[in-house]
């Protein structure tokens, strides 16, 4: 029983963490103003960039290197049509991810070759735990907490600290300025584009470490869209969260939870899947999304400033 | 007038100063402008002459095309409004630049300029305190730790002033700032600005109300249509008719006459009884709310801004919910009902926000004269629209109400301010209202068409119309109404039956809430 | 006063052709990346075209594969254009699908005139049923469509995969798929000798005139439009706001739900969990990229049928990879996104009126 308890939370942080970082990443662009869709399509290209070259380096870090900077440009394209432009940020961010889709599919058979063989290409070394000595010895705690990648250590840093700018720094009471409202903001003297192209970029690097631990550290293989939508649900957990960097946190380890536990149902095989269908244990994240969106997402006052085209006239 | 720009009393001198905007419009023609240390100098001139225009290219917040500004001494450049306020030159604008959700101390410092305090890390409490102490000092005491969103207007514009002293600004530029102030808090506000002169601060005051120039400056400049027409270094020296025609280029004849009262209390057109209704964040903006609307009148409803007008009118017109109470307009109660359902009984509405909810900017201009009956004969038939009735109807009302416009398919994103209120008026008035909510009908109108609507609204009045008129502009709720009720905090707290009984500083104490009977 | 306005006609000619402007660019990024691959451009370009409409078979072949993106499309043009953004058309298309097959092989020998309706009725409703729990969300509780949309998705592609491999599985065959469906159900083919069925021709010269009037003539595309181009003033304008929303959902769902019904009773036969290659997210591609016009919908569907069809014959004797198509239409809907929009943005300015 114990054993259950601790795999499976140990399972649920470590499915919530490429999900938080993009979902933070997705705070903080939205604290600026900026409704970013194209999330799960830097996710998508981040998993994608980082296979193929941790593929062909065989060093996972590199992989993680590309893929955060791939997340990055594809913020400052989305950056540049949407706050440089003015274009309306939900068609460019849905045809971004059209293009994600488009071209990871593409390239991933122009690298591999057309030929599906039955056993798709795998990268051999991933990004794995990295236990803290002495904590991730502790009973309990230990194994959930203290046995993970690198990147659950930061994201643990990160929300603090992304907690701490926006309500205890000048910064962050600027950068909520220009998600309240930019052209007052940009009156005052706060540069707007400035401000929303870094917290882009932000969620490009976040964004892009999302997107590589999918592909090279919780599986060792690229699948044809394998984000699977989480961009989108990283997007509701900001909603659902109200914005708030620690109620984000929160539904995030309740949504990752219900993750883990739909990975536990299919890998009990038989048992389980003759009264439970492999196929709603699978469904069971979206579900829970949906029924948390239904109850919870009523109506929340969200940066007045979000998703609005603002240009500076002069 | 010669090298005034290197004199030690002229803290700003403006030079050759012309703006086109983008459309072709020349806003600002060759204005000469300077202001002295210490002076409130009264920028006159009615609306559309320029005034804001070239008080925002003073301010850094619009280039000019040609021209040159010194500020005390110097020749500047600004590029933004933080380059104006490095040079102590800070402007109130007619919309306040205030962010609702956050508090008053929060909006003093955004931005990160003046205030003793710097860095990254932010002591809101230490920051409160400084601001509080601030305040009094400056003998504007505000609660530095109150939201916006929660504050009369008269102190949000006083945030405002204290922003920009804050930011350590000795030139302040006010917009048309007792528009959205009672004539009490109007001599409140001038005592503080004469203050504010004798301790040597500079003060430039736009308006478009003769005897507010009057009163408080020491010179007065004129503008008429983008240039100056006149500079009057001694105001007392001129009557107030002679400034009249200076700012209007004619002699002012207003030609609406209202016929003697005409309505008929026997038989009311809409009764509200105990209406409750909240406001956006869920609080009572209208509490228990009593009003009586009778068939040729003008009620102008007298209020500050905020105190539950724009939620009256929304319930009124069925786009907000009614929590309790009722509304019964011409016999039939609507409390409830679907906007549609109050539009098919007569109910005209022109809104406060033109370009928000007036009109659909992406559409045309046939497109939105005739969006409110597009479902009716001749406009369509069995679901399908009749484009040639369409377009007719739209040329018609095109010539009616002087819209201009290249052609009714044009999209009405490209008309002027002026013309598309024009357009709702000919949407609004053209199906034989039977009553008309007027929200701020002339606001930012120059006084041509503020005439013209003037004398639509005397005429449907005299036609038996009843017409509930909100405007922030006393002087217009005086001039237009048969009777005027006064809201505060959600509550009518007081009907004048009669017009001309009123005492301005008695109204003024009802708007404030400091009197009720 | 005069009003002054800028005609510049050469920016308006360059919008009313910019998205073919769009196409060439795109392939010729295509032809680049192809190059880089490895493979001649030319040789590819040309079986591109020849895969899309070297023959009459091609053309028919081109508009089979076009039919079940212009009915997605032509649905999603009636949602956008309320601003109500339906990224689930492909659950949609499932559920049409699925409840299209069910019927089918329930259909119990009924004649071809009754039961084809029928069928295609039903898997519209399906498609609308499937959109309006988030019609609903989003008209009376202001839940972004957006995200209950791709969740309705992902639910309705493992429902129905659930139901291929379970109660509705062909006991026979070696795939989880539905038994084939009786030949009453089967769509008529309108030419001898090419597959080119009823279903692409009543969706061609049926359906795209009937939504090109729906959303310029009638009072209801009117009122989507006002809803689209501001809420707030379509409520003042009397419009029931939330209704409109619920209608342009269902609409789009419906016509989503026929696009499942159109393959299974004209191109499959069956009930497959890969009925559809992404066709609900195409849509929005071509939906864009056609303006919300019935008629540029239409041209840029069969633009998108004759790309993926194009893309196989270019796979198969060119030995381009697989994927093409999806590539070239992420590349065109940026291009026409961003483009449109400058161009716009230059009218605006100079004053030319876009419509």
């Amino acid at each position: 029983m114990y054993e259950i308890v601790v795999g499976q939370l140990a399972a649920t942080v470590r499915i919530l963490t490429p999900l938080a970082l993009a979902a933070l990443g997705e705070l903080i662009v939205e604290r600026s103003g900026v409704l970013n869709l194209s999330i799960e399509g830097i996710m998508l290209f981040g998993a994608f960039v980082a296979f193929i070259t941790t593929f062909y380096t065989d060093n996972p870090w590199i992989g993680i290197l590309s893929a955060m900077g791939v997340g990055v440009l594809l913020a400052l394209f989305f950056g540049i049509l949407t706050v440089l432009l003015a274009l309306d940020q939900i068609i460019v961010g849905l045809s971004m991810n059209i293009l994600a889709m488009g071209a990871t599919f593409f390239f991933y058979r122009a690298i591999f070759g057309w030929y599906v063989s039955p056993v798709p290409p795998h990268v051999e070394t991933i990004i794995t735990e990295m236990p803290i000595p002495g904590l991730s010895m502790i009973p309990v705690i230990g194994p959930i907490f203290f046995n993970q990648t690198v990147f659950t250590y930061l994201l643990f840093i990160l929300i603090p600290l992304t907690y701490i700018v926006l309500y205890k720094t000048r910064i962050g009471l600027h950068l909520r300025a220009c998600g309240e409202d930019p052209l007052v903001a940009d009156y005052l003297g706060i540069n707007v584009y400035k401000y929303r192209f870094i917290a882009l970029a932000i969620e490009g690097v976040l964004g892009g470490i999302a997107g590589a631990l999918l592909s090279i550290s919780q599986y060792n293989m690229f699948l044809d869209n394998m984000t699977a939508g989480r961009g989108y649900i990283a997007i509701a957990l900001v909603i659902l969260g109200g914005w708030d960097p620690l109620k984000m946190l929160l539904g995030t380890l309740l949504y990752a939870f219900v993750e883990a536990l739909q990975l536990r149902i299919q890998a009990a095989g038989v048992v389980v899947t003759a009264w439970f269908p492999y196929q709603f244990a699978l469904m069971l994240p979206y579900l829970v999304a949906l029924i948390a969106l239904i109850l919870f997402g009523r109506r929340i006052r969200g940066p007045k400033a979000l998703a609005k085209p603002y240009r500076r006239v002069r | 007038m010669v090298h005034l720009e290197s004199s030690k009393d002229y803290v700003v001198v403006m030079k050759g100063i012309t703006k086109v905007y983008p459309g072709g419009v020349v806003a600002n023609r060759n204005i000469d402008f300077d202001l002295k240390r210490g002076e409130i100098h009264a920028l006159l001139g009615e609306n559309g002459a320029g005034k804001t225009t070239l008080m925002k290219i003073l301010a850094g917040c619009l280039l000019p095309d040609k021209g040159e500004i010194y500020v005390k001494g110097e020749r500047v450049k600004f590029r933004s409004p933080v380059d104006a306020i490095k040079k102590g030159i800070g402007m109130v604008h007619q919309h306040f630049t205030l962010i609702p959700s956050f508090t008053v101390a929060e909006n003093i410092i955004l931005g990160g300029i003046g205030g003793k305090r710097e860095g990254i890390k932010l002591d809101m409490k230490a920051i409160e305190e400084e601001i509080a102490e601030f305040a009094k000092k400056h003998g504007l005491p505000i609660n530095p730790k109150a939201r916006i969103e929660e504050l009369p207007v008269g102190l949000k514009q006083r945030v405002e002033i204290l922003r920009l002293l804050y930011r350590k600004a000795d030139i302040l530029i006010l917009d048309e700032p007792t528009s959205v102030l009672t004539p009490l808090e109007v001599k409140e506000l001038f005592e503080a600005l004469k203050r504010m002169a004798s301790e040597g601060k500079s003060i430039v005051f736009v308006t478009h109300k003769l005897d507010e120039a009057l009163s408080i400056s020491d010179r007065i400049t004129v503008l008429r249509k983008g240039e100056v027409v006149a500079r009057i270094d001694n105001p007392k020296s001129i009557s107030k008719e002679k400034l009249a025609e200076l700012v209007v280029g004619r002699k002012i004849v207003y030609k609406a006459v209202k016929t003697k009262t005409l309505y008929d209390k026997t038989t009311p057109l809409m009764e509200i009884r105990n209406l409750k209704v909240l406001d956006d964040r869920g609080v009572l903006a209208v509490r228990n709310l009593n009003l009586t609307l009778y068939p040729g009148e003008i009620l102008g409803l007298a209020g500050v801004e905020g105190n539950g007008q724009r939620e009256l009118v929304e319930a009124i017109t069925g786009l907000r919910r009614v929590e309790e109470g009722e509304i019964v307009i011409l016999g039939k109660k609507v409390t409830n009902k679907p906007p549609k359902y109050i539009i098919e009984l007569g109910v005209s509405y022109i809104p406060e926000d033109r370009t928000g909810r007036g009109v659909a900017l992406e559409l045309s201009v046939a497109e939105n004269l005739i969006a409110k009956v597009h479902d009716k004969t001749p406009f369509s038939r069995r679901g399908i629209l009749n484009l040639k009735s369409i377009y007719s109807f739209a040329k018609e009302a095109i010539e009616k109400f002087n819209i201009v416009t290249p052609s009714v398919k044009t999209p009405t994103m490209y008309l002027s301010g002026g013309n598309i209120q024009r357009l709702i008026l000919a949407r609004e008035l053209s199906f034989k209202p039977k009553i008309i909510i007027a929200e701020q009908p002339t606001a930012g109108l120059d006084v041509a068409a503020t005439e013209f609507i003037h004398k639509l609204l005397i005429d449907f009045r005299n036609s038996g119309c009843g017409i509930l008129l909100i405007s922030a502009d006393i002087d217009e709720i005086l001039k237009l109404s048969d009777r005027v009720a006064v809201i505060y905090g959600g509550r009518i707290v007081k009907v004048y039956d009669e017009v001309s009984r009123i005492d301005l500083i008695e109204l003024s104490k009802y708007m404030l809430g400091v009197k009720t009977e | 006063m005069k009003f002054k306005l800028k005609y510049s006609e050469k920016v308006k000619v360059i919008y009313t052709l910019y998205p073919v402007i769009s196409i060439v660019i795109a392939l010729a990024i295509l032809s680049l990346v192809i190059y880089i691959i490895g493979v001649d451009p030319i040789k590819a370009l040309y079986y591109l075209y020849f895969g899309m409409m070297g023959n009459y078979n091609y053309v028919s072949e081109t508009l089979i594969r076009a039919t079940p993106i212009l009915l997605v499309s032509l649905g999603l043009a009636i949602a956008f254009t309320a601003k109500v953004w339906n990224i689930g058309a492909e659950g949609q298309l499932y559920m049409g699908g699925l409840i299209a097959a069910i019927v089918a092989l329930n259909s119990g020998g009924l004649p071809s005139a009754i039961a084809i309706p029928l069928i295609w009725i039903c898997a519209g409703l399906a498609g609308a049923a499937w959109a309006f729990i988030p019609a609903i969300l989003k008209a009376k509780y202001e839940i972004n469509e957006i995200f209950t949309t791709i969740m309705m998705n992902y639910i309705a592609i493992y429902f129905t995969s659930y139901m291929l491999h379970g109660p509705l599985r062909d006991p026979v065959s070696h795939f989880p798929e539905t038994p084939t469906i009786p030949e009453n159900t089967w769509l008529p083919r309108i030419i001898p000798q090419y597959r080119f069925h009823a279903g692409s021709l009543f969706s061609l010269v049926v359906l795209v005139p009937l939504v090109y009037i729906m959303l310029s003539r009638s009072t209801l595309g009117f009122k989507l439009k006002l809803v689209g181009s501001s809420r707030e003033s379509a409520r003042y304008y009397g419009v029931d706001v939330e209704k409109s929303i619920i209608y342009a959902m269902l609409l789009s769902g419906f016509f989503a739900g026929l696009a499942g019904a159109n393959e299974v009773t004209g191109v499959v036969f069956k009930m497959r969990p890969e009925i559809s290659p992404g066709y609900g997210f195409t849509g929005i591609a071509v939906a864009l990229l056609g303006r919300l016009n019935a008629f540029g919908v239409m041209l840029a569907s069969i633009f998108m049928g004759g790309l993926i069809n194009g893309s196989y014959t270019m796979h198969r004797m060119a030995q381009v990879p697989v994927g093409v198509a999806y590539f070239v239409q992420g590349l065109l809907i940026i291009l026409v996104v961003a483009g449109e929009y400058i161009l716009k943005r230059i009218m605006l300015v100079k004053g030319v009126s876009v419509r």
